[in-house]
């Protein structure tokens, strides 16, 4: 009883609960939080209390005493950590609804893998639920991205997503509302940081942490040669004498340590053209794969898959919030009770 | 939006992107055929920018798409590119504004939701209110004659010490019984008279309406939703737990049972098709059933949904407590 009438006060929100950030978006109101999906613990003899979420647990991520510990209750796009996820979303979901004085209880729609177990959805929902979502939904993510991207999800006629997240990519096939291939590959922006720190402490003997790795990145990480070269300082602790260096890295050897990484994604979208059926195939082929997600944002992904595969590809506009927009349009098709790419058990 | 070009004017009486892009490719000396290969495009696709013939294109992302992987070709800018296209697009009518039929919507719900506060607010205040003024009353009855301060009529009787109803939910009361001829469509106002002029029937009469519920069509809407909303407050503000358990099971077929009160009274056995138990006690009941499909289950006259509990191989072993009772 109280629930419901709570939910009179709350929105609906379309959570893309991602291993690297969490966005959330609101019905009638776009994207309203986007934090990193961190939150730190502050461990008081054996009682543990959360000290901060978000955009200010990740600036302690690393840099932390020994009563904090800043966790990502996320890897590989499924939920390590149950109940540090539970408090971050009802901490987000808070936040959301900053306004309102009652405890809300909205509807909510969150995003999955496509390729979770029933044991780590029911993981989400039940973090979902414990957090006080009076409903929950689950949404595949590839179909959430590619809602979001604006593909024509409802023709008959294939398009093909690939969403490059922080823990998982995920390449699908849709067509007529559902998911014709879906494959997931545990290759994302957290693996192109473990492979720019793995490259620097073995060419520079240098130790940098994942916050650094993620800044190198995003300057200068590029995925196919011949883009303008760039460069970076970056300071790192040196392992022979264990006092910190400063060094300069360009992209041509970010491109080099990310190879590995690239190769799978690569790999996994050519497979998944290859196990496509033959019509939808040449719908993709005429009008090219779609790239979404922060790891399209990657300088020459799209020209790297483009020469890879021999076909268009295109990254959507705003590709980080396109799965959090397309769960937002897919929220909105709930009371019309026809989709049948929702999951509400 | 063009700033990039300043030497455009600011509409788009400018060049279409596609003119741009083809001027643009002529003069680097590539052939349509040779962008195409470049992009992986089919060369329609091509021919159709150039000639911003968007409704040959498969949709907007992909228009978007080739133009920037196009203007990048072209070492361009694509950034004003898209937006002058953003411009192109929307005035053929071809971005649609999704979002302004949903704020409207939005409002309007938003609206409703105020009005509903209001209502479950003033509900509850004056169920606090009825409940203090009915203390006050019992207490002492001779300064019933100013207590209630909202009494405004002047009609009304003084003294009336065992009074503990509000003058609004009087008035709605007085008004159903007051107005058995009252035409189904009466206005709220024309019922404000009838108060006044019923104000004067005795207080035994002001019970609850049972047996003239047609007349209930006659009354305002107001008096019909201050009705509901004084329902949900008693609900949520007096909700009386059961003290003593009477458990009473009907069988269907052939079904252990066991069932235990809080004061140690209990039933158990293998009972068939026809049985009825019936137990009573204290709460909580520890209940088990060996054939939930065979057994159908009331206490207090609520009847019991096993599928509340954990059911295993039609075996439902749980607790009740009053709390879980009344919350079914």
């Amino acid at each position: 009883m109280f629930k419901r009438l709570r939910g009179l006060f709350s929105s609906d929100l379309s959570i893309d609960l991602g291993t690297a950030n969490t966005l959330i978006y609101v019905r009638g109101r776009g994207i309203v939080l986007n934090e990193p999906s961190v939150v730190a613990i502050r461990n008081q003899g054996a009682q543990k209390s959360v000290a901060a979420v978000g955009a200010e647990a990740k600036r302690m991520l690393g840099r932390t005493p020994g009563n904090i510990t800043a966790i990502r209750p996320l890897k590989d796009g499924v939920i390590a950590d149950f109940i540090v996820t539970e408090k971050m979303l009802q901490h987000f979901i808070a936040k959301v609804h900053e306004n309102s004085f009652i405890t809300p209880s909205p509807r909510v729609l969150i995003c999955i893998p496509s390729k979770s177990t029933q044991v780590e959805r029911k993981a989400i929902r039940e973090s979902a639920e414990g957090a006080g979502a009076r409903e929950v939904y689950l949404i595949e993510e590839p179909m959430a991205a590619a809602i979001g991207a604006g593909l024509p999800v409802e023709e008959a006629s294939g398009s093909m997503v690939v969403d490059i997240g922080g823990g998982t990519t995920e390449i699908a096939i849709i067509s007529l509302n559902g998911i014709v291939y879906a494959d997931s590959v545990r290759v994302g922006g957290d693996k192109f940081d473990e492979a720019i720190i793995t490259y620097v402490r073995r060419n520079y003997g240098s130790l940098i942490g994942d916050a650094t790795a993620e800044r190198i990145k995003q300057e200068i990480g590029c995925a196919y040669e011949g883009l303008e070269l760039r460069e970076i300082d970056v300071r790192g602790r040196n392992l022979a004498e264990g006092v910190p260096r400063s060094f300069t890295l360009n992209s041509e050897e970010i491109l080099e340590a990310l190879q590995e990484s690239l190769a799978q994604i690569v790999q996994s979208v050519k497979s998944a053209l290859e196990q496509s059926p033959p019509e939808l195939a040449s719908d993709i082929a005429e009008r090219g794969i779609v790239l979404t997600g922060g790891g399209a944002l990657l300088r020459g992904l799209d020209k790297l898959l483009s020469e890879e595969t021999g076909l268009p590809v295109i990254v959507a506009e705003d590709p980080l919030t396109c799965v959090a927009r397309g769960g937002g349009k897919a929220l909105e098709l709930v009371d019309k009770k026809s989709t049948g790419f929702l999951f509400s058990d | 939006m063009s700033k990039h070009t300043p030497d455009m004017p600011e509409d788009v009486s400018v060049t279409p992107v596609g003119v741009r892009l083809r001027q643009a490719r002529e003069a680097a000396g590539l052939t349509a055929r040779q962008v195409a290969d470049r992009l992986h495009i089919i060369l329609r696709f091509v021919e159709a920018i150039e000639q911003d013939d968007h409704d040959a294109l498969p949709g907007t992302v992909f228009l978007k798409g080739y133009v920037r992987g196009y203007a990048e070709l072209l070492s361009l800018d694509p950034e004003p590119l898209l937006a002058d296209l953003d411009t192109q697009l929307s005035m053929q009518g071809k971005v649609t504004t999704e979002q302004q039929p949903q704020s409207d919507r939005a409002r309007m719900r938003r609206k409703g939701l105020w009005m509903f506060v209001l209502i479950v607010v003033g509900a509850i205040g004056f169920a606090f209110w009825q409940g203090q003024s009915g203390q006050e009353s019992s207490g002492e009855a001779e300064s019933a004659v100013q207590a209630p301060p909202a009494v405004t009529e002047p009609g009304q009787p003084g003294a009336r010490s065992g009074d503990v109803m509000a003058p609004d939910q009087k008035a709605s009361q007085e008004t159903m019984q007051s107005k058995p001829d009252t035409q189904p469509d009466a206005e709220v106002e024309s019922a404000v008279p009838a108060v006044e002029a019923s104000a004067e029937e005795p207080v035994a009469d002001l019970q609850p309406v049972q047996g003239e519920t047609p007349n209930r069509q006659g009354v305002g809407e107001a008096a019909q939703v201050e009705a509901t909303a004084q329902d949900e407050a008693a609900d949520e503000a007096i909700q009386v737990l059961p003290v003593e358990a009477q458990l009473v099971a009907v069988f269907e077929d052939r079904c252990w049972f066991d069932a235990r009160t809080g004061d140690g009274q209990r039933e158990v056995g293998l009972f068939k098709a026809g049985d009825v138990v019936r137990l009573s006690g204290a709460f909580p009941l520890s209940v088990i059933v060996g054939n939930v499909e065979a057994v159908t289950l009331r206490v207090n006259d609520i009847p019991v949904d096993f599928s509340r509990f954990r059911v295993r191989n039609k075996r439902a072993e749980f607790q009740l407590t009053a709390e879980a009772l009344v919350s079914e």
